[in-house]
Parts: C-alpha cells; sequence; structure tokens
C-alpha cells in the first residue's frame, strides 16, 4: 500500500508562519503595553472616582 | 465523529448566528466608543460608558461565548475537525483569545459604568478614553479576519490531520 501525501500538504503553509509572525509581535505589543502601564485594569481606579474618570486619554 | 447532515446544518446555523450577532455587537459598541471619543458634551460620555457595560455584559459576552462554543461543536461534528486543517487551528486560536481579552474588559466596562455614574450623579465630569475604542477595533479586525477564513479555508493540514489522512489512506 502506497502512501498518496499531495504535494503541498507537507510542512506549515506559508499563511501559517505569517499569522505566527503577526501573532508574535501583537503578543509583544501587550507585553510592551501592559510593562508600560497600558494593560488591563489601567482604568480601574481605587478612589471613589475611577482613573478613566480623571481626564486620561488614550 | 461526524454527524447526519441535519445535525451539521442546524450547528452551523448556531454558529453563525452568534458570530453574527456578535459581530454585530462589536460593530456597535465601536460606533459608540467612537462617538464617546468625539463628543463635546460630557453627558453624553456618560451615557456611552452607562450603555457599554450592559451592552458588555448581555450581548458581547454571551454571543463571544455562544460562538467559541458553536464553532467547538462545529468542528467535532464536521469533517474538519478540531486540530486537523491549520485554518480550524488559528480560527480557535483568535476566537478563544477574543473572548479571553473580552471577559478580561468586562472588568474595565464596569469601571467605566461605575465612574460615570458617579459624574452623572454630580462628581467629576467625565473624559473619554480611547481604550474601549481601540478594544472594539481590535476584535472587529479578528472577527473579520474569523470570518475570512471560514469563508476561504486555507489549505494546509496539521501534523494531525497528516497523520490522520496517512492511516485513512492505508485503510
Amino acid at each position: 500500500m502506497t502512501r498518496q501525501v499531495p504535494v503541498g500538504e507537507e510542512g506549515m503553509p506559508r499563511w501559517v508562519k505569517v499569522f505566527l509572525v503577526i501573532g508574535v509581535l501583537v503578543l509583544v505589543l501587550i507585553g510592551v503595553a501592559v510593562l508600560t502601564g497600558h494593560g488591563p485594569g489601567r482604568h480601574l481606579g481605587h478612589g471613589p472616582v475611577p482613573a478613566a474618570a480623571s481626564g486620561e486619554r488614550g | 465523529m461526524t454527524l447526519p447532515v441535519g445535525w451539521r446544518r442546524a450547528g452551523l446555523m448556531l454558529h453563525i448566528a452568534a458570530s453574527v450577532g456578535w459581530l454585530g455587537a462589536v460593530a456597535t459598541s465601536l460606533v459608540l466608543a467612537g462617538l464617546a471619543v468625539t463628543a463635546d458634551d460630557p453627558r453624553l460620555v456618560n451615557a456611552v460608558y452607562l450603555l457599554l457595560r450592559p451592552l458588555g455584559w448581555y450581548v458581547l459576552v454571551p454571543f463571544g461565548i455562544a460562538s467559541l462554543a458553536t464553532g467547538v461543536t462545529q468542528s467535532l461534528i464536521t469533517v474538519w475537525g478540531l486540530v486537523r486543517h491549520y485554518w480550524v487551528v488559528v480560527k480557535l486560536v483568535l476566537t478563544a483569545f477574543a473572548v479571553a481579552v473580552l471577559l478580561l474588559y468586562t472588568r474595565t466596562l464596569d469601571a467605566l459604568a461605575d465612574a460615570a455614574r458617579v459624574a452623572a450623579d454630580g462628581g467629576s465630569p467625565m473624559t473619554a478614553t480611547a481604550s474601549p475604542l481601540v478594544h472594539a477595533a481590535g476584535a472587529a479586525v479578528l472577527l473579520l479576519v474569523a470570518l475570512a477564513l471560514s469563508v476561504y479555508k486555507p489549505r494546509g493540514l496539521t501534523p494531525a490531520g497528516q497523520r490522520r489522512r496517512r492511516s485513512a489512506a492505508i485503510g
């Protein structure tokens, strides 16, 4: 019994590699944003008026 | 496990309904967040942030989770499988990432709504933040990419898919 693997099915396609590169870049950007204080929880204030009300923009 | 065509069509219908609902809610969030950022009237900013909380909890979160759950189910009951084709895997990762960020972001939506409530009750006036706009825009791009993957289904078998194909060919 011979194996019949279509040409091009072996290995990771180029479009997946492109997605991987973009995904890694996005994760790096998110990491930088978190480290520089722009990450999750940034709008959660501890006083009576949360930080979002204090006039920040972007 | 491939189910009969009737079940698969019902599953596909549910998946499309959930995903379309999610994309529509994201588009609504995008418009509202843009409205807040460009508004001159602080009352309008308050109104937007008060609206974003129920939109998040009662529309975005349910539709997002439903889209993820029906997508996983759909892959398991059809010939596509969950890890056989790269487009399914990539779409699963994108959707799971979007749902995770959405669930985390509900905390921010809660905080914004609380701040808007305080401002509406006579507290410090609310100033718009670009954060909801950025998140909604990112979600829109991500969901459109997932939609494109579903429609075009780019070629490519994962190692698991290749093993399955070889074993099927051997019989």
